[in-house]
């Protein structure tokens, strides 16, 4: 895709076209339990982007031989609203969604403790309400606080974070324009208790080394994103606390 | 060597590491090694050496000997499918339910319980392979059905709050309310008032407990909303006096 001559991905005096540091996230705001009727729920604020995570369960499922006698299943639907883009989208689930549904399945499955609830599922919804590059990151955290917030036992929360390729340099979390225009990038999921990766992807070009930089920089930016992710989750009681004045 | 980096009833979330050395883990809790982190969103609970969190939200898991409320699903030829909010579906079978023999081809088994009503249940077995087993046999009113009144639904793990010490809470709940109330372990609880206000007071009473329940003094709290709010309907004209309820002489 030729990018714009009028577009400056990074000024000469490093600063990102909405006025980040190459290194600097963008706003994060993250609300646990919003819905009354979803076991679980989380609402994630990222930049411009907006996505609200439900899970369901664990709750029998049919037909009988999805059921796994060992564990649970994990089902994951991430979708994107109509509206969530300039241009409309068809509703529904299309390519491009539904291979993202199944790499966040794999992201969040490593941290669950299946085999507690033989023969059900776990249901997790991802609606994208706004979406500005990097859904799929901000899509895996509101669903590990969903999945928190159902008290699904869990050996860790998965935070997300991506990191790219800008007019030759590695910055973190890309927003839209320069995920369009940019030359690369880099979604990671990680586990941070043990530093595991439960999803690595890549969009465009890189060298090994340039590789090996973007993926620091993306686990460094995941476990920004997983101290306010624990924040989020001991606000729901200490705000209840606070309010009855303790 | 033990070492513990949480405090008794520290608010903790997934992944949170809670002692290292030799402990006893219980649930809400997982071991690597010998470290122990939480998996769940939950108040802490150490005691010498073992170690559990209490979920803040959650299933309920079924235990045998639990008392629970459950609606009928489905009546099949010789028993019943049961709801009791469990990830699975309970089963009651026709000699867990009546004393006497009966005669399975001259009964309508919905003359005894039939679809949609509300049962009060002990879990009697919940084996290996998740079937659960319910007896109505030995309960208050042969185990229903309850009729009347309504269902509120409450975390599984907040239910001793909502009963507390020697049933403090839920005495008070009633008495000041004049509601009929049975908690079930799996975290419905069915409230029947003689006045629908009333029964709306004692059913926001349950639900502030279940908001509530990690914060401290609550049962002095839920008394005082509840005398408040009992004050407001007498002025009103709803009831005529605002009953009295002293500590100690619940029962």
């Amino acid at each position: 895709m030729g990018k714009p001559e009028d577009i400056v991905l990074l000024d000469e005096n490093g600063y990102r076209i909405d006025g980040r540091k190459k290194y600097e996230l963008r706003k994060i705001h993250m609300e646990v339990g919003v819905l009354k009727n979803a076991d679980g729920s989380a609402y994630v604020e990222w930049g411009k982007n907006k996505i609200l995570a439900a899970v369901y369960g664990p709750r029998e499922i049919h037909p009988k031989h999805l059921q796994r006698p060992d564990r649970a299943i994990l089902r994951v639907r991430y979708n994107m609203a109509p509206f969530s883009v300039e241009e409309r989208k068809k509703p529904g689930p299309d390519r491009r969604s539904v291979e993202i549904s199944k790499v966040i399945r794999g992201a969040l499955e490593p941290a669950l403790i299946l085999q507690l609830f033989p023969r059900t599922a776990v249901d997790v919804f991802i609606e994208v309400l706004q979406a500005d590059a990097g859904t799929r990151v901000a899509g895996i955290a509101a669903a590990s606080l969903a999945l928190a917030d159902a008290g699904i036992p869990m050996k860790d929360l998965v935070a997300a974070c991506a990191a790219g390729k800008i007019e030759g340099e590695i910055v973190l979390d890309l927003n839209k324009e320069e995920d369009n225009y940019g030359e690369a990038d880099v979604p990671v999921a990680i586990m941070p208790l043990k530093n595991d990766i439960t999803l690595l992807q890549m969009d465009g070009y890189l060298t090994k080394e340039e590789f090996n930089e973007a993926i620091k920089l993306a686990i460094k930016g995941a476990k920004a994103v997983y101290q306010k992710q624990r924040e989020a989750l001991r606000d729901k009681y200490l705000r209840i606390a606070q309010e009855v004045g303790e | 060597m033990r070492r513990v980096f949480v405090k008794n009833r520290d608010l903790v979330v997934p992944g949170t590491l809670l002692a290292q050395g030799p402990f006893k883990n219980g649930r809400g809790t997982f071991k690597e090694g010998n470290r122990v982190y939480s998996t769940v969103v939950g108040l802490v609970e150490v005691r010498n050496d073992f170690i559990r969190v209490i979920p803040l939200e959650g299933p309920y898991i079924p235990e045998v000997g639990d008392n629970v409320i459950g609606k009928i699903v489905d009546v099949r030829f010789s028993n019943w499918t049961v709801d009791i909010g469990a990830p699975y579906q309970a089963g009651l079978r026709v000699q867990d339910a009546v004393e006497e023999k009966i005669d399975l081809v001259k009964t309508d088994l919905r003359k005894i319980f039939d679809i949609g009503d509300i049962i009060y249940a002990r879990v009697k077995a919940f084996n290996e392979v998740n079937q659960i087993d319910l007896t109505t046999r030995g309960m208050p009113f042969n185990g229903g059905p309850l009729r009347g009144g309504q269902i509120v639904e409450i975390t599984p793990s907040k239910v001793p709050r909502l009963i507390g010490k020697g049933g403090s809470m839920i005495n008070m709940i009633k008495k000041l309310t004049n509601t009929r109330i049975i908690v079930g372990q799996n975290g419905w609880v069915w409230v029947n008032g003689k006045k629908e206000e009333l029964e709306k007071l004692a059913i926001e009473a349950i639900l502030k407990v279940n908001r509530e329940s990690h914060t401290q003094g609550l049962t002095d709290r839920v008394k005082a909303f509840l005398l408040e709010r009992l004050n407001e309907l007498k002025e009103q004209g709803v009831i005529e006096e605002v009953p009295k309820f002293e500590e100690g002489g619940g029962r």
